[in-house]
């Protein structure tokens, strides 16, 4: 048995607590700082071309975090052929500048959907959101029929809109950007705009007798959310 | 073997209001966490109810486990180990019941507002902004009770647990805040629901601070501050000392170091930079040399005591548990591994290595401390050592079936999403990859069912335990200290 | 099943998996001989409610695989992902090209037999989340495949119409009601013409049709379906000289159509059909491949 060495740092350390706590905030502080802190100089820049959400879209968001889609299906396509044969174009850094939160996800219960724009329907989704296993048979998705009831929830949207566009400077209303509603109502306006044709894909009646009445239902948004994913 | 103060001077009110937490979010966490599995092998089982759902009920399991069973668990040894490690009785018990309380209630809202879909989708940070602000209150109660008791102790030496509890404070206090921060739309607006929040932090930026979060979170909730469990629970269930101070040293230190920089290898292939993915996959290797220690330290505590563990349910949690987490710790790295990432990631076999360390590690350490506070709290003995003794059978089936079905899908799966066919082209689509999960979901789902079998044997145990202290007081120490627990 | 070890990083991640089970089981091994035999001398240094710390050394064991491990940690830095060279876009490209070399090399003259094989395994992985395994449409979901390029489907669209296939003419509206008309207008009249004129369709691609007389099926052609495909059924209209004005009969059904199709998609009756050139995911060969599959195996 060796002998416990006596006045080294550590035990002075062990002997004061408050010390004790300021060293272990100084070590566990080390990695952070050089790992996540520069990368923020670098990659919050949108690519070329990518726009803002649309208040639909935004709308389609907010009830796919509602939902949390994103505990069964990643946005985060990896560079490897066998992942871009199956979902198409590796994911980039710039695509994701506009998404608060980021929604990649870890595990994949379900496929990837980072550009299933390309490669599914309005159609296709409203058949599989009212039952999935009657399109996707074997699939433990789960169906999904009160997004056919619940109606958009504009006030939040609107909220979140005006936040991103005032607090972080995202780029509404600029060139061909989608616009940001000024109010309540003109973003309810830029919401049941937007959510004509994709109702008009889509087949439900009663959707479509609620948006006479001028009543966007959830899953017209989340579909054109998922519609833009490309 | 020096003697200890007598139980009686001590306050156990608080810790054991917190076993008591532990066990009833233990029981509501695994119950949501095992029809999860069932839901996804049949996805009718949630009767087409919102809040029934696997999205909805997903994130109420880990936030029921983690938040709930393991934070009650660290809360209850903290309560009771830091009084006699620190030669104090409790101080300011006010503020400590205060703290009880106060999480309860968190974990009861947070219930709520998860199946409600409040969530802000960060994983192991979903509840929303106020309930956060809540949180950070209840936290900084319970460090405010931690450095009333470090002021107030009369052991002027910190043993190691409370290096661990110390840096869990700290640790999960500073990356709590950051990944949290976010700004309540309703108050820029007026309009829309005052509960929703949008990040600070937009994209890669907001994927890095949350896996410097999450990743984290494991170090420094489900490892960290489990260890400072074992390092108490086990010595002392075995009486013996520590296996070697020197360890101990290099392995805290070494640990809380290391486990900063690993985060990126929940990024993997990601588009978070090269060298920062590199980094975290370097780091995630180093990350055994001081995660081994620490397990070595703690088994070789039991050295020459392999008859106790052939009679002590208790020992044998703890020194399986230590197991796991050297299983869990030498899995993690490997899946590190860029090459082996790239099959791992998005799989079961990601879900496996956490219940290794959740089931094995963290599950079995805090029912072992609980088996051994139980009795010396309530100033009794064990109600049914043989019960515990099958709980720990069944369990430990439990968690083979879950980890090897886990392991065996998560490399299936990962591997069908690459296979292809002689020309080259994919050759399953990604329903025959699901389809081919499902005979390894049953098996997790017998796996679950096991592990929370044995855990309401062991709430049985503790029910009796607690209900018989009437009829069976012991004196304090003796009857129950190691190896001479025996069944009533 | 043995068919997923073909990949590289499988087989890495299965080495490793029996490298962590042999690790731990020698862990285990030497901490079970050390719970068997010496106990830990009771001497020790400070106690903290009656747990002593003890003194021993920091285990050789330990130490070994800390030097291996730091050993493992250079080389991965240094020369097995080079922190200043090595990119995942570098890796991807490579493994890109790699197989493309290998691609044209075995392929890029396949004969037909080999295309429909290819193509059947691209079906099964791209197309049958909507038009199911069996190519039917999953009962209405998509377009049933089985039927597409038949007589079957032609009955379907004179009944039904069709739109959204990027014509000048949006689209065609149904035909019956028209041949009910101009021919007859009782139930089995009317069917005799429409399976009549589809048999007729199907000869203008060369098919040979299993129902229907195309012979006579040609004067209903000529009167009701002439106006917007033209009388060499080349959809130039009616005087054949108006390119896209309605779509090519003489190819319908052909592989020509269905490349045409999968690069346009279908914004149809049913729905919508997902447009693969947009999609990005496809080469030459495989729209070949494809179309080899669904104009032949699965009509
Ligand atoms: C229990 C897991 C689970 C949940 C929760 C879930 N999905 Fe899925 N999802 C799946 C599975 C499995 C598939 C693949 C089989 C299929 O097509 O249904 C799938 C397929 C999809 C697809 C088709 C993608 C493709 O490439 O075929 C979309 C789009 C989709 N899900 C969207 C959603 C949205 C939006 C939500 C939340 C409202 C959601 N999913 C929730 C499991 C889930
Ligand atoms: C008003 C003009 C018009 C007339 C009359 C017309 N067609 Fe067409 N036809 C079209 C157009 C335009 C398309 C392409 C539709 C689309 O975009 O899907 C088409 C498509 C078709 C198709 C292919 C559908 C598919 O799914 O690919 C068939 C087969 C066809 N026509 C047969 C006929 C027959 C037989 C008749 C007469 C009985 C007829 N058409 C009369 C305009 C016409
Ligand atoms: C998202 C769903 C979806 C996917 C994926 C899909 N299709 Fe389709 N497809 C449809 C629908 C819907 C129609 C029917 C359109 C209509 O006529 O209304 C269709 C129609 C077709 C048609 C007939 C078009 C016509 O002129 O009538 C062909 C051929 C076809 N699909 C081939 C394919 C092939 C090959 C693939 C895979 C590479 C594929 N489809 C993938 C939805 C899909
Ligand atoms: C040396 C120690 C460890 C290392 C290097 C490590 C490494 C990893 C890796 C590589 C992943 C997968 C990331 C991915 O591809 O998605 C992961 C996930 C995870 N690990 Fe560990 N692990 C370690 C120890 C532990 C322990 C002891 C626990 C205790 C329970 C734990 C809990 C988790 C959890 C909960 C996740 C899932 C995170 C998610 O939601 O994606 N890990 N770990
Ligand atoms: C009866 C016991 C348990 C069962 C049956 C169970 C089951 C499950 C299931 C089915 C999932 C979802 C996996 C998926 O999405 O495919 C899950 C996730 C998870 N569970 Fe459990 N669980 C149990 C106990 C625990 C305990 C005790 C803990 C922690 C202390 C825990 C922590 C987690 C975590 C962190 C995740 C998320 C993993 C990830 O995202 O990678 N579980 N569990
Ligand atoms: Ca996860
Ligand atoms: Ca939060
Ligand atoms: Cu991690």
């Amino acid at each position: 048995m060796l002998e416990k060495e006596t006045g080294s740092i550590f035990e002075f350390i062990e002997k004061n607590s408050l010390l004790m706590g300021v060293s272990i905030f100084v070590i566990i502080t080390i990695g952070g700082i050089v790992e996540v802190i520069p990368s923020f100089t670098q990659s919050a820049r949108p690519i070329a071309g990518l726009k803002p959400y649309s208040a639909l879209e935004l709308a389609g968001r907010q009830i796919y975090i509602r939902e949390s889609c994103n505990a069964c299906h990643s946005q985060l396509i990896r560079p490897f052929k066998a992942e871009t044969d199956r979902y198409g174009a590796y994911s980039l850094s710039g695509e994701y500048a506009y998404d608060r939160p980021f929604l990649w996800g870890s595990r994949r219960t379900g496929p990837d959907l980072h550009r299933v724009g390309n490669y599914r329907t309005t159609d296709w989704h409203e058949a599989h959101f009212k039952n999935a296993r009657a399109v996707s048979p074997g699939s433990n998705m789960p169906n999904f029929p009160w997004l056919f009831e619940d109606s958009v929830d504009v006030g939040t949207v609107h909220a979140e809109m005006v936040t991103v566009r005032d607090v972080f400077g995202v780029p509404y209303d600029q060139g061909d950007n989608p616009q940001s509603g000024k109010t309540l109502e003109a973003t309810r306006q830029l919401v049941i705009e937007e959510a004509g044709p994709v109702i008009e894909a889509m087949k439900d009646q009663s959707v479509k007798d609620a948006y006479a009445q001028g009543d966007v239902k959830d899953v017209v948004a989340l579909i054109a959310y998922l519609n833009r994913m490309k | 073997m020096p003697t200890t103060q007598s139980f009686t001077e001590y306050d156990y009110s608080v810790a054991k209001g917190f076993v008591l937490s532990a066990l009833l979010w233990g029981v509501v966490g695994m119950s949501v966490g095992l029809t999860l599995a069932f839901e996804l092998i049949f996805p009718e089982l949630n009767a087409n109810l919102p809040w029934l759902t696997f999205n909805r009920l997903r994130p109420l399991h880990t936030n029921a486990v983690i938040f709930g069973f393991t934070l009650a668990g660290i809360f209850a040894s903290w309560y009771y180990v830091s009084q006699r490690v620190l030669k104090v009785r409790m101080v300011l018990p006010v503020l400590a019941k205060a703290h009880l309380v106060l999480f309860n209630l968190i974990i009861v809202l947070a219930a709520y507002t998860l199946l409600a879909g409040h969530s802000t989708s960060k994983e192991y940070h979903e509840l929303p902004w106020w309930l956060d602000v809540v949180i950070v209150v209840m936290w900084l109660m319970w460090g405010g009770h931690m450095f009333a008791m470090l002021g107030a102790r009369k052991e002027k030496t910190l043993y190691v647990s409370l290096w661990y509890f110390m840096a869990c404070f700290l640790g999960v206090g500073m990356l709590f805040l950051f990944n949290g921060l976010a700004i309540p739309t309703w108050f820029v607006t007026q309009t829309g629901n005052w509960w929703h929040s949008v990040s600070m932090y937009a994209g890669t930026n907001d994927a890095q601070v949350q896996w410097w979060f999450g990743h984290n979170a494991v170090a420094f909730v489900l490892t960290v501050p489990i260890i400072a469990i074992s390092y108490y629970f086990i010595p002392k269930q075995a009486n013996q000392p520590v296996y070697s101070y020197r360890l101990s040293l290099w392995s805290f230190w070494g640990l809380i170091f290391v486990y900063l920089w690993a985060g990126p290898h929940h990024l993997i292939y990601s588009t978070v930079p090269d060298w920062v993915q590199t980094l975290g996959v370097v780091f995630s290797l180093i990350l055994i040399i001081p995660s081994w220690g620490s397990m070595v330290n703690l088994l070789l505590t039991m050295s020459g005591k392999w008859e106790q563990l052939k009679t002590d349910p208790i020992a044998k949690l703890l020194v399986i548990g230590s197991t796991f987490y050297g299983f869990a710790t030498l899995e993690g790295p490997v899946q590190a591994i860029k090459s082996v990432n790239a099959i791992a990631h998005f799989t079961d076999w990601i879900v496996g290595h956490v219940h290794n360390g959740a089931l094995g590690w963290v599950g079995f350490t805090i029912m072992g401390a609980i088996y051994h506070m139980v009795p010396r709290m309530y100033n009794t003995r064990l109600y049914s050592v043989k019960l515990a003794e099958n709980q720990f059978w069944v369990q430990t089936l439990g968690i083979v079936f879950y980890f090897t079905s886990m392991w065996v899908a998560g490399i299936t799966q990962g591997s069908m999403w690459r296979t292809t066919d002689q020309f080259g082209n994919l050759a399953y689509s990604f329903l025959d990859t699901v389809r081919a999960m499902v005979p390894y979901w049953s098996l997790r789902a017998v796996g679950g069912t096991l592990y929370l079998a044995g855990f309401i044997m062991f709430i049985y145990n503790i029910r009796m335990t607690i209900r018989n202290a009437a009829d069976f007081q012991v004196d304090g120490e003796q009857s129950t200290s190691s190896g001479s627990v025996q069944a009533a | 099943m043995w068919a997923l070890l073909n990949d590289a990083a499988t087989q890495i991640t299965v080495v490793i998996s029996l490298v962590i089970l042999v690790s731990l089981a020698v862990l285990i091994y030497f901490i079970h001989g050390r719970m068997r035999s010496k106990g830990l001398s009771m001497e020790g240094g400070h106690a903290f409610d009656g747990i002593l710390e003890g003194l021993n050394p920091t285990p050789f064991g330990l130490h070994l695989i800390m030097a291996g491990l730091v050993g493992f940690a250079f080389w991965y830095v240094m020369l097995g992902y080079p922190i200043w060279n090595w990119t995942q876009e570098g890796q991807y490209a490579e493994e890109v090209s790699v197989y493309k070399e290998k691609f044209d090399a075995n392929w890029s003259d396949a004969d037909e037999t080999t295309l429909v094989a290819m193509g059947e395994s691209l079906f099964n992985a791209k197309c049958v989340a909507c038009h199911g395994y069996t190519g039917e449409g999953q009962n209405g979901v998509a377009a049933n495949l089985v039927e597409f390029g038949t007589e079957k489907h032609v009955e379907y669209v004179i009944h039904n119409g069709s739109k959204g296939l990027g014509y000048t003419t949006p689209m065609m509206p149904p035909q019956a009601p028209t041949i009910a008309a101009m021919f007859g207008a009782d139930e089995s009249t009317l069917q005799q013409n429409i399976a009549n004129v589809s048999a007729y369709v199907m000869t203008l691609s060369g098919k040979t049709p299993h129902s229907g007389d195309p012979a006579a099926g040609q004067s209903v052609y000529m009167a009701v379906c002439m106006a917007c495909h033209g009388t060499d059924g080349k959809g130039m209209g009616p005087a054949g000289n108006i390119p896209n004005f309605a779509k090519d009969l003489t190819t319908y059904g052909t592989s020509e159509d269905i490349i045409r199709i999968l690069k346009h998609g279908k914004n149809g009756l049913i729905g919508n059909m997902p447009n693969f050139a947009e999609e990005g995911t496809l080469s030459e060969i495989q729209y070949q491949a494809l179309a080899a599959y669904v104009s032949t195996e699965l009509n």
